[in-house]
């Protein structure tokens, strides 16, 4: 948007020097326009987005880089399922009210979103239960969905680098490892493969983004703890060296990665206890310390019947634990876990409605995407190889 | 400059209506427009505050009394004894009730805390605002705003539409 920091201090500064030149009366009804603006920029987005159609100058101003850019500082990007519906092959963004932000329609075949997504994109598959598998990722802010065939692939992730902020889609196969940069020109570029061989499979909670550090989980024999892979999507090359959660191993099949509130998670059915599901948080990257967050009264430990990711803790204090989870043959739900009483609540109705769901995942939404012209166009999909 | 306890420098305000208030160094340079005078060395006497009235000068002080970090000899027994996770929780009670003034009162805070860049005051002052806004009416906003409609009939419709979710 070409906005220097410098540009903003001078607006800054003509804003100051204006204020100082109004004359203020004692019992103000109305507050000086730039200290309105001020307010305004940090009001919610749905507020925000109800204020543009109060005129042509709120909206302008509104609609103003350097507003949005101040307003985006304030606040972090809003929260937001991604539901894919069975019937209309379309894709909805659903606020933490339950309110329908968008949808995302103009697609040409029922694609099912990831559970976690890096902020302004949604990723989604078409499954990965054949050989023609399809994932793409839509770019909230332009609405367009770069799609890329898996057929040959074991394993795919997708994240943003740190700092760049480049969105990248990694994608693994027995002898290759390949890199997409989206918004570049340059197509998938072969990178060095991982220090292992690795074959893991193309499920999309094998891998997760966290920092710009994309997480595989390794290959490992049921009974060897193992140490997660990690590939630095902003270097593009391989590291590995963190350790599971004690006494965790990380070759069982039912071990899920993930990304929750910034930091990697794991979900782990309970051997001893069966019934139960652990939630681990990755404290420290270095010293590899994990710290057991949650363990919800959920059997998971048959992955093909039940499965079960966390998507969002919901306050401050971590008490609230937004998750999904699905029986085989039924459709996906959502759960509320309540970690002071240990129990969890269907959530399903109240945020989603009675609507036939093909599955959900989390994704999170800046302000200027909220306020770009494209966010209201159907999308628009581009295949390469 | 005026000392009153050792250790503690004071600063003198004054308010264009002829009141003047000793604060401590500190507590005044819970104002960063304050803090950069002292810096500069432009506040060897009294400050003159402009445009900001005796009334909502002294809320001001006491905001920044209120907030001041405790540190020194009459500081260092409450931020002992009193785990900073209480502290946090008593200033948000105490912010509660401080805020609890009518309209004009309140936007003449914002001013304040904006002329005299007070963060703390300015995020408190303008999220009680947001707060009483953000659901209100398109109308109420235009009065908040002091904006009329101008959209024409059909460019009213259109983003009426585009922005619908947010009307829900």
């Amino acid at each position: 948007m070409g906005i220097t920091i410098s540009s903003l201090r001078r607006r800054l500064q003509q804003a100051h020097d204006l204020l100082l030149q109004i004359p203020w009366s004692k019992t103000p009804t109305t507050l000086p326009s730039d200290v309105i603006f001020d307010i305004l920029s940090r009001v919610p987005a749905k507020s925000m987005c109800r204020f543009r159609c109060v005129s042509r100058e709120c909206r302008d101003r509104i609609s103003d880089p350097v507003f949005i850019a101040a307003a985006q500082e304030r606040r972090p990007p809003e929260p937001l399922l991604v539901v894919g519906s069975d019937h209309d092959m379309s894709l909805r963004l659903v606020d933490m009210d339950g309110t329908v932000v968008r949808v995302i329609s103009g697609m040409n075949r029922p694609w099912v979103p990831v559970s976690t997504n890096p902020d302004g994109f949604v990723c989604v598959t078409t499954g990965f239960s054949k050989d023609d598998n399809l994932a793409g990722v839509i770019d909230l802010t332009t609405m367009k969905m770069p799609v890329t065939h898996l057929k040959s692939d074991r394993a795919w992730g997708y994240g943003r680098a740190v700092p760049s902020g480049a969105y990248k889609m990694v994608r693994l196969g027995f002898h290759h490892c390949e890199v997409f940069t989206v918004g570049d020109n340059d197509g998938w570029k072969r990178r060095k493969c991982p220090p292992f061989r690795f074959d893991g499979s193309s499920h999309d909670n094998y891998t997760a983004a966290v920092n710009g550090m994309l997480h595989f989980l390794p290959v490992a024999l049921p009974d060897e703890e193992g140490t997660l892979l990690f590939f630095d999507l902003e270097s593009e090359e391989w590291k590995c060296g963190i350790k599971g959660p004690p006494k965790v191993k990380l070759g069982r099949l039912n071990i899920r990665l993930g990304e929750l509130n910034g930091s990697l998670c794991m979900v782990e059915p309970e051997v001893r206890h069966s019934g139960y599901t652990n939630i681990w948080l990755l404290k420290d990257h270095h010293k590899s310390v994990w710290v057991k967050a949650y363990t919800i009264p959920l059997d998971t430990s048959a992955i093909d019947r039940r499965h079960m990711m966390p998507l969002r803790v919901l306050d401050d204090d971590g008490l609230q634990l937004l998750f999904y989870s699905r029986e085989k043959g039924e459709p996906p739900e959502l759960h509320i876990y309540d970690r002071r009483h240990g129990t969890y609540r269907n959530a399903t109705k109240e945020l989603l409605g009675h609507d036939h769901v093909s599955g959900i995942g989390f994704c999170s939404l800046r302000l200027e995407s909220f306020l770009s012209a494209e966010f209201q166009c159907p999308v628009s999909s581009s295949y390469f190889s | 400059m005026a000392t009153r306890e050792a250790g503690k420098k004071m600063i003198m305000l004054k308010s264009p209506d002829g009141m003047e208030f000793e604060v401590e160094e500190a507590v005044a340079m819970e104002s960063q427009t304050i803090r950069k005078m002292i810096e500069d060395d432009c506040a060897d006497t009294a400050i003159l505050i402009p445009n900001i009235n005796s009334k909502i000068l002294s809320r001001v002080i006491e905001y920044c009394n209120k907030h001041v970090p405790t540190t020194g000899a009459t500081g260092a027994a409450a931020s002992d004894t009193v785990a900073p996770a209480a502290l946090a929780e008593d200033l948000k009670i105490w912010d509660a009730e401080f805020i609890k003034v009518n309209r004009a009162t309140r936007f003449n805070l914002i001013q304040a805390a904006s002329y005299l860049n007070i963060k703390g005051l300015l995020d408190l002052t303008s999220q009680t605002t947001i707060d009483t806004i953000s659901d209100n009416s398109l109308e109420e906003i235009r009065s908040f705003l002091s904006t009329k409609n101008d959209y024409l009939p059909e460019e009213e419709q259109t983003i009426r539409r585009e922005n619908q979710w947010a009307f829900q």
